[in-house]
């Protein structure tokens, strides 16, 4: 794959890295250097990207294990290579009632535990279970398992804050 | 609101973050480049430097000991520092063939194992080389010293090593996660990347592991 075609590839599928790095990050500063490095590891690693997949699914795997390991080495404080900004996220200012309601899914998502967010999105993402169990490294029956269970505390938790209802 | 109902949110959200999120190609390029340059690779340099080092002093110290194999007291230090720093060298080794492993295209549980393995790894490879301490207070001693040193040398020594090797396995022993938390010293020690690293490594394969067997 060559730079213009993975760039273009990243180009179309961006909303995926942004989702991402909003689920595992609450600063829009740790965004950006997350979603930079994702691209980093996805360039890093698009010799092993075979062209019979899906790159969707190629970029959640890594995106996932980025994001998975970022925000572990960042929430303990470690060091970040700063680059420079490539990557202009969407204003925070001025959000919308659909920035709202997603921040509150987010916020919600950022407090369950790594492998479960990245379990939470993969199934907002609609993939199907058979690919989320490989993304995953699982077996389908699990991933059905954790979601519905998931899905139940979804609920409490927007019951509890009575604010989608 | 549904489950159906949030995936349509989400899915809301992805449209319109196509259409605002902006990526400066031309500069995510450049960046791809120098990054590729000075990234991963230098860790993998710097324990490859070592594990060279780590050869390095142990022929120093294996070829000392041949040159004073008749001396008990250099051998058993030699041995000592050689089995430490082996460790060492195994353990970088041991990283290096981790870190040319770790493919994070793979899934995410195999390649988060393997990475909370390498902090593990990392953290042993430090602690363990400590061990060795008690040989520096003892290697000197000749067997012409030991045929005629008076008594005061002997308690001396004696002592000197006794509090080393007490000093060092109670040292070793301490420096543990649990005892991070309680005690002020250990944790001044521990309280480092690489403590805080193994902590969270632990913790995170714990979570793997109830995560696959739920």
């Amino acid at each position: 794959m060559n730079h213009s075609e993975f760039l273009r590839l990243v180009e179309d599928n961006k909303g995926i890295l942004y989702k991402i790095s909003s689920s595992y990050c609450r600063h829009a500063g740790d965004r950006e250097d997350l979603i930079q490095e994702m691209i980093y590891q996805l360039w890093r690693s698009s010799d092993k990207y075979d062209n019979t997949q899906k790159f969707s699914t190629y970029m959640y795997r890594i995106a996932l294990n980025v994001a998975i390991s970022f925000h572990r080495r960042t929430s303990r404080g470690g060091l970040k290579v700063a680059l420079d900004a490539d990557v202009e996220l969407v204003e925070e200012e001025g959000m919308d009632e659909l920035d709202e309601r997603v921040e509150m899914l987010q916020r919600w998502i950022r407090s369950l535990g790594e492998l479960d967010k990245a379990l939470m999105i993969l199934y907002l993402e609609e993939r199907p279970y058979r690919e989320i169990a490989e993304i995953l490294g699982v077996t389908e029956t699990n991933v059905g398992t954790k979601i519905g269970r998931l899905k139940e505390r979804l609920k409490k938790q927007l019951i509890m804050q009575n604010k989608f209802l | 609101m549904s489950a159906d109902e949030f995936q349509q949110l989400w899915k809301s959200y992805e449209e319109k973050l196509q259409k605002s999120m902006k990526l400066n190609l031309a500069l995510m390029e450049a960046n791809l480049n120098r990054k590729a340059r000075v990234a991963f690779n230098w860790q993998i340099a710097f324990k490859i430097m070592m594990i060279g080092l780590g050869l390095a002093w142990n022929i120093f110290v294996g070829g000392l000991m041949w040159r004073y194999r008749t001396e008990p007291a250099f051998v058993v230090a030699a041995l000592m520092v050689l089995s430490c720093t082996g460790y060492a060298i195994g353990g970088y080794f041991l990283q290096v063939l981790v870190m040319l492993r770790v493919n994070l295209s793979d899934s995410i549980v195999a390649t988060q194992k393997q990475l909370a393995m390498l902090e593990v790894l990392m953290v042993r490879t430090l602690r363990v080389p400590f061990l060795q301490t008690p040989a520096y207070f003892f290697f000197f001693v000749t067997r012409h010293m030991m045929a005629t040193s008076g008594p005061w040398f002997w308690v001396i020594e004696g002592l000197l090593v006794a509090v080393s090797i007490v000093v060092t396995i109670w040292v070793y022993r301490s420096i543990t996660l649990e005892n991070a938390a309680r005690k002020g010293w250990v944790r001044r020690i521990v309280d480092n990347e690489g403590w805080k690293a193994v902590k969270r490594a632990r913790e995170y394969a714990r979570e793997i592991e109830d995560f696959r067997e739920e």
